[in-house]
């Protein structure tokens, strides 16, 4: 299992933007960058977030990038054998709180 | 002689239908209105539940944040990520009570609160009133959409006694 970095400070461009939101915005990040193509090669996606960039992030992005992931995978157990956070503890709580919705979500 | 016996025995024999079905009538009158008992406290059990676990929690949640938006002027860049841990906050707590209301609508209460904290992302510049308004408006459609699917929906009690349309719309 390799891992594959991904970036989301690029997705803010301080002072103009330093805040990440829209669930729509985060179903198409995640086409863009084949998120679920590349956890169903086995690859462990790392997602880097830096506080001094994004200030915010709003939960319909999270449940937009992730809402395909916990289609297929239901749940939070096996999402991170394939995704971890590496930022504040603030932004890896938000995180893990929207999968929890999510995995509920979808396990209905 | 033999007439006058025949008369007062027909009198006290003949038959009478009026006391049995006043004798009916008020059996079936007690069991209506002990069944009207039973069903009244039926509801009024499931509402003290569901005032407690469901309103009296959220209202907890909702508790600081509404006390600053009454007291104070609102920075919106503050306010958007308290605003998302609010939310997130009351989704979770929203999506554990859907395992003892599995009717509530979670993906409506969800759709509902990205609507408003996306427009809060989206702007850069938004006046306190807004910010306020458009919270209370979007607590109070939480409340609303609580009430509609977690009582209407799951109450067979309500459809038994034709509320079930009035209180789902």
């Amino acid at each position: 299992m390799s891992q594959i970095d991904i970036n989301l400070n690029t997705l803010v461009d301080p002072p103009h933007t330093d805040s990440i939101s829209g669930r729509g915005f985060g179903e198409e990040y995640a086409k863009t960058i084949e998120l679920l193509q590349k956890i169903e090669s086995n690859n462990k996606i790392n997602f880097i977030i830096d506080s001094q960039y994004v200030k915010a992030i709003n939960d319909s992005f999270i449940k937009g990038l992730f809402s395909k992931i916990f289609q297929k995978y239901k749940t939070i157990e096996e999402v991170k054998k394939h995704i971890q956070i590496t930022g504040s503890d603030y932004f890896k709580r938000l995180f893990e709180k929207n999968w929890l919705i999510l995995q509920e979500i979808y396990n209905v | 002689m033999y007439k006058f016996y025949n008369y007062t025995y027909q009198n006290h024999t003949s038959f009478s239908w009026v006391p049995i079905i006043a004798i009916v009538i008020s059996i079936l009158s007690i069991i209506c209105s002990l069944y009207f008992i039973y069903l009244s406290k039926r509801i009024e059990i499931i509402n003290t539940k569901f005032q407690k676990f469901c309103i009296s929690n959220l209202e907890e949640i909702f508790k600081s944040t509404d006390q600053k938006l009454a007291n104070n002027v609102i920075m919106l860049d503050i306010f958007k990520k308290e605003a998302t841990d609010l939310f997130v906050e009351v989704q979770l707590y929203i999506t554990m009570l859907t395992k003892i209301y599995p009717k509530i609508d979670i993906r409506e209460i969800i759709r509902n609160i990205e609507e408003y904290t996306d427009q809060l992302y989206k702007k850069s510049d938004l006046e306190s009133i807004e910010i306020r308004s458009g919270y209370i408006s979007l607590k109070l459609k939480i409340f609303s959409l609580l009430y509609d699917y977690a009582l209407a929906k799951e109450l067979s009690l309500f459809a038994r006694i034709g509320l079930k349309k009035n209180l789902a719309k």
